[in-house]
């Protein structure tokens, strides 16, 4: 009868044991015919499993640049954007930012009457005079009354053009009368510095005769 | 194989980043063991090929879950195996048949015979195929691929403890099979 071994030979077949573990099955093997029979249909029995090799793959397995492994488009996008921590929060914050500015930019307002919900976007726009009735719901009175009222804001109109008119020829004119005078003021001031040249000219000719005396002599 | 190792994990990296040719890299690597595993386990090689395929795939799209790259092996050996245990459980809907559990069967025969060489690889195959799947998956993790009772715990989502008992339990029916006891000698029987 095989005496006990102290540990499973498999394990020691297999090299799961530890040193000290292994030490002793193998004190145990050299004390034991038995376990050393064991260990051989052991070992037999293994290298008969590995006596079968490994076959060779009939074909090979499709390679990540071939369609089989290919993932579309979107799954790239979204696998990559999910799978980047980075990418993501600052994706996240790109879009805060977009979204926030987006509702800066167009103002939306919700406005609500008897028509319903309104969504507007932008400065909200004064309300339209409600367009004039059609012509054939007038009678001839009212549309007489309409051609006056028409008239008279012909009249108005052109009384304004006239005004303007009037307002730009008044304007025009001080414009031309301000030029003479600027003209006629500087024709005076020529005349005036010819007038002291010829004095002073004329006093350099009389030497220190005295113009004054001069007329009184010619006076007499 | 620390430095197969730190490879992978470099690969895994950059195709994290969007480098196809790293994963490129780690299918070429990876996929006749993928293969062969899956070819044991199902037993069928279009199955193993659909199924391979189908892992590589997964794998790719999923890459990002995995927390420790210098795992990558344990991790694309456990999308294999749920996809293996999902055509487990196809084939059972769909056909209702017997998955045969621990081969002590039609295999008893082979016992206490001399196997051939020739017959070596017949004889695996069918001892391989009177395991349950469960036991042969952790067969062919523990034999062909070598990886760790801890590690094979992580790849089938069993305790360790669990996927120990299914390999020593395996191992024996094995052995039975493949490395049986001789017969005793008869006193006084002459070799012919």
């Amino acid at each position: 009868m095989m005496s006990e071994t102290p540990h499973d030979l498999r394990g020691y077949l297999f090299d799961e044991l530890n040193a000290a573990e292994r030490a002793e099955v193998e004190a145990h093997l050299s004390a034991s015919p038995e376990a050393r029979d064991e260990l051989d249909r052991l070992r037999v029995t293994q290298q008969a499993l590995l006596s079968v090799p490994d076959e060779e793959i009939p074909r090979r397995i499709g390679f990540v640049s071939d369609k089989v492994f290919e993932p579309s488009r979107a799954r790239r996008w979204w696998l990559g954007f999910w799978n980047a921590a980075p990418q993501f929060a600052f994706g996240m914050a790109a879009g805060l930012v977009v979204l926030f500015a987006g509702v800066w930019t167009v103002q939306p307002t919700v406005t609500a009457n008897a028509d319903g919900w309104h969504l507007a976007f932008g400065e909200v726009a004064a309300p339209q005079p409600t367009p004039a009735p059609a012509l054939a719901a007038f009678d001839e009175e009212q549309i007489e009354v309409l051609m006056r009222r028409i008239a008279a804001e012909q009249g108005e109109l052109q009384s304004a053009e006239l005004k303007t008119v009037f307002e730009e020829y008044v304007q025009k004119e001080a414009t031309a009368r301000e030029a003479q005078y600027e003209d006629l003021r500087q024709r005076s001031a020529e005349a005036y510095a010819i007038f002291r040249s010829e004095q002073e000219k004329l006093r350099r000719e009389v030497g220190g005769f005295n113009l004054a005396s001069l007329v009184r002599s010619s006076e007499r | 194989m620390i430095f197969r190792e730190v490879e992978d994990r470099d690969l895994v990296l950059r195709a994290r980043e969007g480098d196809v040719d790293s994963f490129n890299i780690l299918v070429s690597r990876w996929e006749k063991k993928v293969y062969n595993y899956l070819l044991r386990a199902v037993r069928d090689r279009e199955d193993a090929l659909d199924l391979c395929q189908e892992t590589f795939l997964k794998s790719y799209r999923s890459l990002r879950s995995l927390q420790d790259p210098a795992r990558f092996p344990q991790w694309l050996f456990r999308i294999a195996h749920n996809e293996s245990v999902s055509l487990f459980r196809k084939r059972r809907f769909e056909s209702d048949e017997e998955v045969p559990e621990q081969g002590t069967g039609w295999l008893v025969g082979i016992a206490g015979t001399r196997i051939q060489h020739l017959d070596l690889g017949l004889a695996v195959e069918k001892a391989l195929a009177s395991l349950s799947p469960e036991q042969r998956e952790v067969v062919i993790l523990k034999i062909y691929q070598g990886f760790k009772f801890d590690e094979i715990a992580e790849i089938v989502s069993s305790p360790a403890s669990t996927v120990k008992s299914r390999l020593y339990t395996a191992l024996d029916v094995l052995k039975g099979v493949l490395a049986p006891v001789a017969p005793p000698q008869r006193v006084g029987a002459r070799e012919v």
